[in-house]
């Protein structure tokens, strides 16, 4: 082996075991400049995934990566000539390899000799590697900075449930009925909603929970035939404050029906529905209606947890209006809430665009 | 119930602003609060609500949850500091969500203890940092 073989061979080696992105463009850096020693070229290590690896600009020889159609152009630019050149030398790269081929450049008149081209040879394997390392080290910071981000989420949303849960707790506590037996089965409901929702919300990742799945997860944990209740309304994916919050609304009336209401009568019927109305602000217009329940509607002598979420919790929290209302047939809900306030941002922006298709 | 180790009426005269998105966290914070002896503001839900009360009332220190709503409510703080008033963040994320020039405000990790809030606010307001809160913030 000659020098340049050998400084070569170091060179691929080096590549192979590059740990890090700026280990592998150190060596390709080194490569480039050992070649310079021999051509008097310098690099311009410019290489992004989809973009090109380029010698430029050198005196005779440019490189450049050949899946960019435009290069023939701009290495003409980058040569001073103001006709686009052919290629003159293309070395295919290794499949496992991002790019498929390096391609050279060199100045009318200007050969080089066998030696230079199979120096080109390698540089161009090196090119690839290097790019590849170079793509492989971004893809794996990527992945830990999701990674980090994902913790830092999971971590936010764990201590905000704890302190949800504590909150509920103490509230639970204030609004209970004399009964220890009551307040502790009122609480285990609570927080197996609390449970249930935030599983569904985080199976349902960034995409949102649909309104529909958060609904019939309440009511098939009642364990009750399907047929006793309906459901119906559109897809509409919820953020997770907005899931959160109308999952304990649906646990709380799911609760009092089946203890006073339609869930409860024999001929009870339950209709849950909504739509998107189409108002300046768009909302989310559910209801929650119960019929067929033969005895008086018990009105709570003074506001329950479940009054309080629909009356307080979700005006506040998601700027709602809501009308609660015990009328003998049984219980009626209706909610409607700005639909920027529940749904997901690619939610929201699925419903501006119908309405402005609409319009 | 709140309180008991902080002295009675601890926070007697002080105007507080509390911020947080969530009914039920809010509800808990003032009431701890009332309890101590502070006149409540707010609670205030969101961002716009919140940097409005800054110019509207008078403030003597603000509780801060970080995160409303998914926005980051780092612009109360910095607007209630640029008054000279005390703030106290309420958070559920670590120290590295902070901005460094909002470092050194006293954090509460939530589930907040109502107690060290108390604490936190008597001593913000009072002037001096307190030593063991630091301790507990930086952890």
């Amino acid at each position: 082996m000659n020098h340049t073989e050998q400084s070569f061979a170091a060179m691929l080696e080096g590549l192979a075991s590059a740990a890090s992105r700026e280990a592998a463009i150190r060596v390709a850096t080194h490569a480039a400049s050992s070649l310079a020693a021999i051509d008097g070229l310098c690099l311009c290590a410019r290489a992004a995934q989809t973009s090109m690896v380029a010698l430029a600009p050198g005196p005779q020889i440019y490189a450049c990566e050949t899946l960019d159609t435009n290069l023939p152009r701009l290495v003409a630019r980058a040569m001073g000539q103001s006709r686009p050149i052919g290629m003159t030398m293309v070395v295919p790269l290794s499949e496992s390899c991002d790019y498929r081929s390096v391609g050279f450049f060199w100045q009318p008149g200007y050969t080089p000799d066998r030696h230079r081209t199979e120096g080109l040879e390698v540089l161009a394997q090196a090119l690839g590697l290097a790019a590849c390392a170079w793509r492989q080290a971004e893809e794996h910071e990527q992945q830990l900075r999701d990674q980090r981000r994902t913790f830092t989420e999971l971590q936010h949303r764990l201590r905000n449930n704890v302190a949800l849960l504590r909150s509920v707790v103490r509230r639970s506590i204030e609004l209970a009925n004399p009964s220890a037996d009551e307040f502790a089965m009122h609480l285990e409901g609570r927080i197996g909603a609390l449970t249930r929702t935030q599983a569904a919300i985080t199976a349902a990742g960034s995409a949102g929970l649909d309104l529909e799945e958060l609904i019939r997860t309440e009511l098939i944990a009642t364990a009750l035939p399907e047929q006793r209740y309906l459901v119906r309304g559109p897809i509409v994916r919820l953020q997770s404050k907005g899931a959160e919050s109308l999952g304990l609304v649906i646990h709380e009336l799911t609760t009092n029906s089946l203890k006073f209401g339609a869930l409860a009568a024999p001929r009870g019927r339950l209709e849950i529905a909504w739509d998107v109305t189409d108002s300046i602000l768009q909302s989310l217009h559910l209801s929650w209606v119960e019929s067929g329940v033969t005895v008086a509607a018990v009105v709570p002598r003074r506001r329950g947890f479940g009054q309080e979420l629909i009356e307080c919790t979700l005006p506040y929290e998601l700027g709602a209006r809501t009308r609660l209302a015990f009328s003998p047939g049984g219980v009626k809900c209706e909610m409607e809430i700005p639909l920027e306030a529940c749904a997901t941002p690619a939610e929201l922006a699925v419903h501006r665009a119908v309405r402005a298709g609409g319009a | 119930m709140v309180g008991r180790s902080v002295q009675e009426r601890a926070l007697h005269g002080l105007r507080v602003l509390v911020v947080e998105d969530d009914y039920f966290i809010a509800i808990e914070l003032c009431s701890a609060l009332r309890a101590a002896g502070a006149e409540v503001l707010g609670p205030a839900r969101d961002l716009e609500t919140g940097l409005a009360a800054i110019d509207s009332e008078h403030i003597d220190c603000g509780v801060l949850d970080v995160n409303l709503r998914g926005h980051l409510g780092f612009q109360i703080a910095t607007g209630l500091r640029a008054r000279g008033i005390p703030v106290i963040f309420t958070t559920g994320y670590d120290a590295s969500m902070i901005p460094p020039e909002l470092a050194d405000v006293v954090r509460l990790e939530k589930p907040v203890d109502l107690t060290a809030l108390c604490r936190a606010i008597q001593q913000s307001c009072s002037g001096s940092r307190p030593p063991r809160l630091r301790a507990v913030t930086t952890s």
